[in-house]
């Protein structure tokens, strides 16, 4: 008899009374979070995959196939953003991690003290608000009364539209963005910086290699899996680029500054074209997938 | 401790830099508040004035002047208040779910809802609008918080951290018959505070700082929160509108950040090692 309940127990664990209580007080714990979840993450992205197949209207949704997406590549306002993302993200991401290469590099022999005080000092300008940093900037990036044109007069250079012009209304959102100090990845690359063995630095050193050939060769190669992280964060962010643009630009001058993110918005919650809007997110998500699946090829290729 | 190898003259040039970049990065948030205390004679000349002569609090009061300021900053508490109990409330017990009791299917679950952390907002944009509206939420409290009660991130975290609490502890506990809710209340929680300090600062400064969704969950302006008022703030009262008053109202939006972070700097610099660096 023993012996044919242990069996039970062990085949069908769930069939134990301990068990029944532990699955229970399992799904209380998570159900709370589950139904957030579920209703607030999950259906939506279900929904919004089916609404970019679909014409949306008030009486009732039409299954309309690949339509939206063939409507979507016709639309030169869609072909215009996604060139700005791209661009975009390639101005930001890249300098970005260089930037915040380079500044670990520095902080990094650094005793803690100074350490510390950089990492707060670069930190500190990434957790204001985009809304906050965007109202700054176009303070400073005024083509008339700004600080920027000034400063760059002293050295003749200039006066620049920055904003207000097509030609550099996008390079104006880049710079933005780089001058929020790339602190969070700074952070990020020193933590990861220190778990290096210092004997390897040691052993280099002693066969003559001199700080750049540290940096290239030893602290750079250890740290790809945290490159690789930043990397594809960044891109992530970077192609969902909003708050900047709806304070300064609205896609504008003459759509030179329209992002995927931002047509999302105004098509979207503009012009309540639902399943335009819902296909071009469809496209965002492939695009954000595709980027980062290449991403972990190449790094486990060089690995 | 490398400092020793390098040279005096690497040195002041490491400072050098650093001090550089540090200042350069500063200068916006300088000169946002600078701006917002200098009277309207000098905010415009040119030469600009680096270092104001003369303050005034005027373009703080005119900000207030306006009805609805108030009401935003109200508001934004109220979101943020709640935003952050409810989450840390639901992140832990689920977390405790996953990394304790771990029922039947948790691992499943657990996979799914971390999926739904790759993919764009964007992409939920229209349905949860329409989803609010639906549900009769629109331009409410709840369309500020509810979808956002619980954090995918802030979940991670937790669970990361129970993760590592010592088991034994917690089976004594369960001999010495606690349930499941008095271990999580009495013995997992208080272990927990350090990443639940984390997560609400997290999430104050994310639900703060956010504009896109309370954007598009609210219609009227006594909905706002204070961070879409003050994007919007140009639109809608034109004739107020000078660079003194919006960075007396922008200093407003970011004075409760600046002072969290530089008296909690270490919870943040914490919180964002702790997904991205390898134990």
């Amino acid at each position: 008899m023993n012996v044919i309940k242990t069996l039970t127990a062990q085949r069908l664990p769930f069939l134990r009374k301990t068990s029944i209580r532990k699955n229970l007080w399992g799904y209380l714990f998570l159900a709370p979070e589950v139904i957030i979840f579920s209703v607030f993450l999950i259906y939506p992205i279900l929904r919004g995959l089916l609404l970019s197949f679909m014409e949306y209207n008030v009486e009732g949704s039409k299954w309309i196939g690949l339509q939206n997406f063939i409507n979507i590549f016709k639309d030169d306002l869609f072909l215009i953003s996604l060139k700005n993302t791209t661009f975009y993200t390639i101005g930001v991401v890249p300098v970005g991690i260089i930037l915040a290469l380079f500044f670990s590099a520095l902080i990094f022999p650094l005793s803690a003290r100074p350490q510390t005080f950089f990492k707060s000092a670069f930190y500190l300008p990434g957790v204001i608000s985009g809304v906050v940093v965007a109202l700054t900037w176009s303070w400073i990036m005024d083509p008339e009364v700004g600080l920027l044109n000034y400063l760059l007069s002293l050295v003749h250079l200039g006066p620049y539209q920055w904003l207000s012009h097509p030609d550099t209304a996008l390079l104006s959102l880049i710079l933005i963005n780089l001058f929020s100090g790339q602190g969070g990845s700074i952070v990020i690359i020193l933590a990861n910086m220190t778990s290096i063995p210092l004997s390897l630095y040691e052993s280099a050193k002693i066969d003559g290699s001199n700080e750049w050939h540290l940096f290239r060769y030893i602290t750079v190669p250890l740290l790809k899996p945290t490159i690789l992280y930043l990397v594809v964060m960044g891109i992530i962010s970077s192609y969902q680029v909003f708050d900047s643009i709806y304070v300064l630009t609205k896609g504008g001058p003459m759509n030179s500054t329209t992002t995927i993110a931002y047509l999302i918005y105004q098509e979207g919650l503009g012009s309540f074209e639902f399943g335009k809007a819902s296909a071009i997110a469809t496209i965002l998500l492939v695009i954000i997938f595709i980027l980062s699946v290449i991403q972990f090829r190449i790094f486990k290729e060089e690995k | 401790m490398r400092a020793s190898g390098i040279y005096k003259s690497t040195k002041i040039l490491i400072y050098t830099l650093l001090t550089l970049w540090a200042i350069v990065i500063m200068v916006p948030l300088y000169w946002m508040i600078t701006s917002s205390i200098k009277p309207e004679s000098t905010l415009l000349t040119i030469p600009p004035e680096l270092f104001p002569e003369h303050i005034t609090f005027k373009h703080y009061i005119t900000m207030f002047s306006v009805d609805l300021v108030p009401r935003w900053l109200l508001n934004s508490c109220i979101v943020t208040g709640f935003i952050i109990l409810l989450s840390i409330f639901f992140d832990s017990m689920a977390g405790y779910s996953y990394a304790v009791i771990k029922p039947a299917g948790h691992k499943i679950i657990f996979i799914i809802i971390l999926g739904c952390m790759m993919v764009p907002d964007q992409i939920r944009l229209v349905p949860v609008f329409m989803l609010v509206k639906n549900l009769g939420l629109y331009n409410s409290y709840p369309a500020l918080i509810l979808p956002f009660a619980g954090s995918v991130f802030g979940m991670f975290l937790i669970r990361q951290y129970m993760r590592s609490i010592n088991i034994e502890m917690i089976e004594a506990a369960k001999i010495e018959g606690c349930n499941e809710l008095g271990i999580y209340a009495k013995i997992v929680m208080p272990i927990c505070k350090p990443v639940i300090a984390v997560n609400a600062i997290f999430f104050f400064v994310g639900t703060w700082n956010s504009l896109l969704w309370p954007l598009i969950m609210t219609s009227s302006s006594e909905m706002r929160t204070y961070t879409v008022g003050l994007a919007t703030f140009q639109t809608n009262n034109p004739t107020l509108y000078n660079y003194g008053v919006v960075m007396a109202g922008a200093t407003i939006s970011a004075l409760p950040i600046i002072v969290l972070f530089l008296t909690l700097q270490k919870y943040f610099t914490k919180g964002i090692t702790l997904g991205a660096v390898k134990e």
